[in-house]
């Protein structure tokens, strides 16, 4: 399988929490010269991929039309995502989405006081539901926010739930440097590891597996696109810093924007990083990668059939000291997923 | 070889940057020879570290012939952890230039090295630099040189040395006012060793004045402290480089190689005098250098132990005053107990064991030696506070103390003599040298001068103040010790002596420092710090309850990476204790304890 994504940098504002790249308030010209020079260069794609993923900043801030032209090519998919904002629901053009199979919605919280903190829009709840009828819908979750009780958090949870989506992502609030947040919050130390757990209880029950660290889905319904991600698979990428995986290859294409306006219109293609790796280096992403699918972890039978036996036994042999790491006859695992990065420190 | 009468030995006592370096190039200039910047490119070479920190520690002498006279010109050190070779320079010397930047008048250097050279009998030549500024105040300067020496008549050679006014007359005072070298060729050997350091072919060179006799290659001789007796294989002088010569006598300043391959064999201050013709004393003051700091050195990674040892067997051999001895910490495993002259010399031998050796290095808090007497009679030299006996045993403790020489503006008066109080000093001495400026002559326990007893000097005075101290011995101290106790067990490697008065509040300042360093762990990490023996603060670290990296989608693999990578790293640069993974930047926090 080979992914597809395509980096929409783009926002209406900027929220004040978030460190990824994206752009608020760009002119027009320059979201018409984006439109012109993604699709050019996914016009010259010759690979058919599986998977497609649009993502953000906010794919909407540039208007379906301009999304349109710059997807038009690729066509017969497995899973197509696209990601939405709050805003976007209602007036984004129905038929428009026909043409994904997913969307990702970043609900964040439906506390109007937590809103409020993050600087949001609230998500129309009965809307969410009904597109779940037609739609594998997704809902991201912030844990974690300053001034937001346990209470709380367990009653977006519940919420989610109510709405019948298939798939939830829940994270804990990182504070980054160099954003709003960091200058009001650095101080902020959430360590509520309990809560963690319980909202894992309370989704497990509810029906999710929960399947990658900080994602849960119903049976079935688990995102093909990110698993390529979580299973080091390939996959192909476009857009400023979007980053792409191609066997021993990996890149990051440039931040800048007009440089990669240049680069995609014709130019030669600007990385920040562009290495390639030794077996050693892929097998430690490998490894770290694939310990995030909590149920299937690092699979032998999938070591074997890309690495050989060999390799097998040598991360084995890495793994058997950890406690944090559970071996057994068919994988290794994290005993713990809230310790994952004990775990991982055994292959780097 | 130049007659006697015709020889002038001398020193130039200048506060930094005050233009000894820029006065001593116009002497060489008119002696013909190259500039000093070259001079110095040729003969430092390894020192680039002192010269990156803006200050020359010291140079060679050099020998300067200008006109029908021979000049020894002899440098003394710029700092103070090398006081006692300045006395030992000093003392090589029938003169000095007592030379003062008339834009920043007398300075406590200046104040210090005069009374040195006055304690010497040197004939003092005060000179004004620095005439060409248009804020040149000659009279204030005078008045404060004036009032320094003690005589209301001084008449000052006024110079620029950057523009080469008053040179010449300089140089007429100094053959008229200086005498010439005193001795007798026909007496038995006496050299003063005045400065020394290693060459890789002819082993330790030692810098002399010739007080007496004659000495030459061939002889036998014989240094007074330790009885060795070497063979010279050459005498010489220094100009540009090494100029050897037939012979060296009464009078002249110049270098004996004798291929002796440890420095400490042939220590700075020493006399030495022939080994079948010997003098019947030596020159009087010496002492063997003494380290006055300790700390304790460890690498980071245990392999580079044998490395460490390695570097500082290189150091040593250019430089008696570092030394060292293996010992082992609980926490950081093998390293060294090292003792140095002040903080400055400490600092200067940690970053050449990380720049030219490319080590990483743990240093741990310095302290000063403890003289303790116990209730049995038994006498302890304590250089390192683990290994302070338990204090019910302890009759008396001795520190050792300083006579910190202060000048400054009169306006800040007021503040340093709290700071000084603060720092348990006790006054001595205040003088007005003008009516603007003031010298404070302090008694202060040399461990207040270790901290940062210089940065809250500048702060006080708006970096206006300038400072000098003098060893004066032991005397008697109230101190505490303090331990830190992490989950219940003490942690040798922060163990301190602090002064009574502020135990305990350096106790909870270090309590909280650690708490702040100490990451969370998988287990709560309490952290005790006892004050003689009594627990007197307490601080928990909660332990760890995740460590997950949640988001993670295609962009961040390589950064995500990163990430755990760092966390790696930063796990095997932390030292593991009583199952307490313990970062450097905690033992580092301590030296940020301030209590007062
Ligand atoms: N205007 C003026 N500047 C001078 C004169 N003499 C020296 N300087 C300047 O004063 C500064 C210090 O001079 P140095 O000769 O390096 O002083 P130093 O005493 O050797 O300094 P350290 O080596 O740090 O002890 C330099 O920038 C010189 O150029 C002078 O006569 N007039
Ligand atoms: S959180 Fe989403 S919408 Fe907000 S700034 Fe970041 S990318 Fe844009």
């Amino acid at each position: 399988m080979i992914g597809l994504y395509i980096h929409i940098p783009f926002c209406r504002t900027r929220c004040p929490f978030c460190d990824y790249f994206s752009l608020s308030h760009a002119p027009e010209w320059l979201q018409d010269r984006y439109a012109s020079a993604l699709s050019k260069q996914l016009a010259s794609l010759q690979q058919t991929v599986d998977t497609l993923y649009v993502g953000g900043g906010t794919p909407l801030a540039i208007g379906a039309e301009r999304l349109e032209r710059i997807i038009a090519n690729v066509t017969g998919v497995q899973e197509a995502t696209i990601e939405l904002n709050p805003e976007d629901l209602g007036v984004v053009p129905l038929n428009f989405l026909e043409r994904f199979t997913r969307l990702s919605i970043g609900v964040q919280s439906f506390s109007p006081t937590i809103l409020r903190v993050l600087n949001r829009q609230p998500v129309d709840e009965q809307l969410v539901s009904e597109l779940t009828r037609r739609w594998v819908v997704n809902i991201d979750l912030l844990a974690g926010v300053p001034g937001q009780s346990s209470r709380e958090i367990l009653e977006d949870i519940r919420r989610a739930i109510d709405l019948g989506v298939q798939h939830i992502s829940v994270y804990p609030l990182e504070i980054h440097y160099g954003t709003p947040f960091y200058a009001h919050y650095k101080e902020w130390d959430w360590e509520e590891a309990d809560l963690l757990a319980r909202v894992e209880d309370m989704l497990t029950s509810a029906g999710y597996e929960h399947y990658e660290i900080s994602n849960y889905a119903k049976p079935g319904y688990q995102c093909l696109h990110n698993r390529l991600y979580w299973l080091d698979e390939d996959y192909i990428a476009f857009g400023p810093s979007a980053s792409g995986h191609m066997g021993q290859r990996r890149y990051k294409w440039t931040k800048n924007m007009l440089k990669y306006l240049e680069s995609a219109e014709g130019g030669e293609p600007v990385f920040d990083e562009y290495v390639e790796m030794s077996l050693e280096e892929s097998l430690s992403v490998y490894a770290i990668m694939n310990l995030r699918l909590l149920n299937e972890g690092i699979c032998k039978e999938r070591v074997i059939a890309k690495f050989g036996y060999d390799t097998w036994l040598s991360l084995v042999d890495k793994a058997k000291n950890n406690p944090f790491l559970t071996v057994s006859e068919s994988s290794i695992k994290v005993s713990n997923w809230l310790f994952y990065n004990r775990a991982a420190l055994s292959f780097i | 070889m130049h007659a006697k009468e015709n020889i002038r030995n001398f020193s130039i006592i200048a506060h930094i940057d005050h233009g000894k370096s820029t006065l001593a190039d116009r002497f060489l200039e008119l002696s013909g020879m190259v500039r000093r910047d070259k001079l110095v490119a040729q003969m430092l070479d390894s020192m680039d570290l002192e010269r990156e920190r803006g200050i020359t520690i010291k140079s060679h002498p050099v020998r300067l012939e200008i006109g029908p006279w021979v000049f020894n010109l002899i440098d003394t050190p710029g700092h103070v952890d090398f006081s006692y070779e300045v006395s030992r320079s000093l003392a090589a010397c029938e003169g000095a230039l007592l030379l003062v930047d008339a834009t920043q008048g007398v300075e406590a250097q200046t104040v210090a090295h005069a009374y040195k050279a006055m304690e010497h009998k040197l004939a003092i030549i005060p000179v004004i630099n620095k005439i060409d500024l248009p804020s040149a105040d000659i009279e204030g300067t005078t008045a404060g040189i004036a009032q320094l020496l003690g005589s209301d008549n001084v008449s000052p050679v006024l110079v620029s040395a950057k523009e080469g006014v008053g040179v010449e007359e300089l140089i007429e005072r100094i053959t008229a006012e200086i005498p010439p070298p005193s001795g007798r060729e026909d007496m038995p050997l006496q050299a003063l060793v005045f400065d020394s350091f290693y060459d890789l072919y002819k082993g330790v060179i030692s810098v002399v004045r010739i007080f007496n006799g004659t000495v030459r290659p061939g002889d036998r001789i014989k240094f007074w402290s330790s009885g060795s007796e070497y063979e010279v294989i050459e005498v010489g002088y220094f100009a540009l480089k090494q100029v050897p010569v037939e012979e060296l006598r009464a009078g002249d300043v110049g270098y004996i190689a004798a291929n002796i391959r440890d420095i400490r064999e042939a220590p700075v201050g020493d006399t030495i005098t022939r080994a079948d013709n010997p003098a019947t004393e030596p020159i009087p003051g010496f002492s063997p250098m003494k380290p006055m700091v300790f700390a304790s050195i460890y690498p980071t990674v245990n392999e580079d132990f044998e490395r460490l040892r390695e570097a500082l067997k290189k150091l040593q051999l250019n430089d008696a005053a570092l030394v060292f001895e293996p010992e082992s910490s609980q926490a950081f495993g093998p390293g060294f107990r090292c003792g140095f002259l002040g903080i400055l010399h400490m600092d200067i031998v940690r970053e050449r064991l990380e720049r030219e050796f490319d080590l990483d290095l743990i240093l741990t808090t310095p302290n000063v030696e403890y003289h303790v007497l116990t209730r049995d009679g038994e006498y302890l030299e304590v250089r390192n506070p683990a290994e302070f006996p338990d204090f019910a045993r302890v009759e008396v403790v001795e520190e050792p103390y300083v006579r910190g020489t202060i000048v400054l503006p009169s306006q800040y008066i007021g503040s340093v003599i709290q700071l000084c109080e603060g720092r348990r000093g006790r006054m001595v001495h205040m003088e007005y040298i003008t009516q603007e400026r003031a010298v404070l002559t302090y008694d202060l326990p040399f461990a207040e001068i270790i901290t940062d007893f210089y940065d809250n000097l500048k702060s006080v005075t708006r970096g206006y103040a300038s400072f000098d101290y003098e060893h004066i011995g032991f005397k008697e101290a109230d101190v505490d010790r303090i331990e830190v106790l992490i989950n219940g067990k003490r942690l040798d490697a922060l163990t301190f002596i602090v002064p009574s008065v502020y135990a305990n509040r350096f106790a909870r300042q270090v309590a909280h420092n650690l708490k702040n360093t100490i990451p969370k762990q998988l287990v709560e990490v309490v952290i005790q710090v006892k004050v003689g023996g009594k627990i007197v603060a307490r601080e928990t670290v909660k332990p760890l309850r995740k460590d997950v990296l949640a988001k993670c989608y295609g962009g961040d693999v390589t950064r995500k990476k990163k990430l755990l990578e760092k966390q790696k790293e930063g796990k095997k640069r932390m030292r593991q204790f009583n199952s307490v993974d313990i970062p450097q930047e905690a033992f580092l926090s301590i030296l940020k304890a301030d209590a007062r």
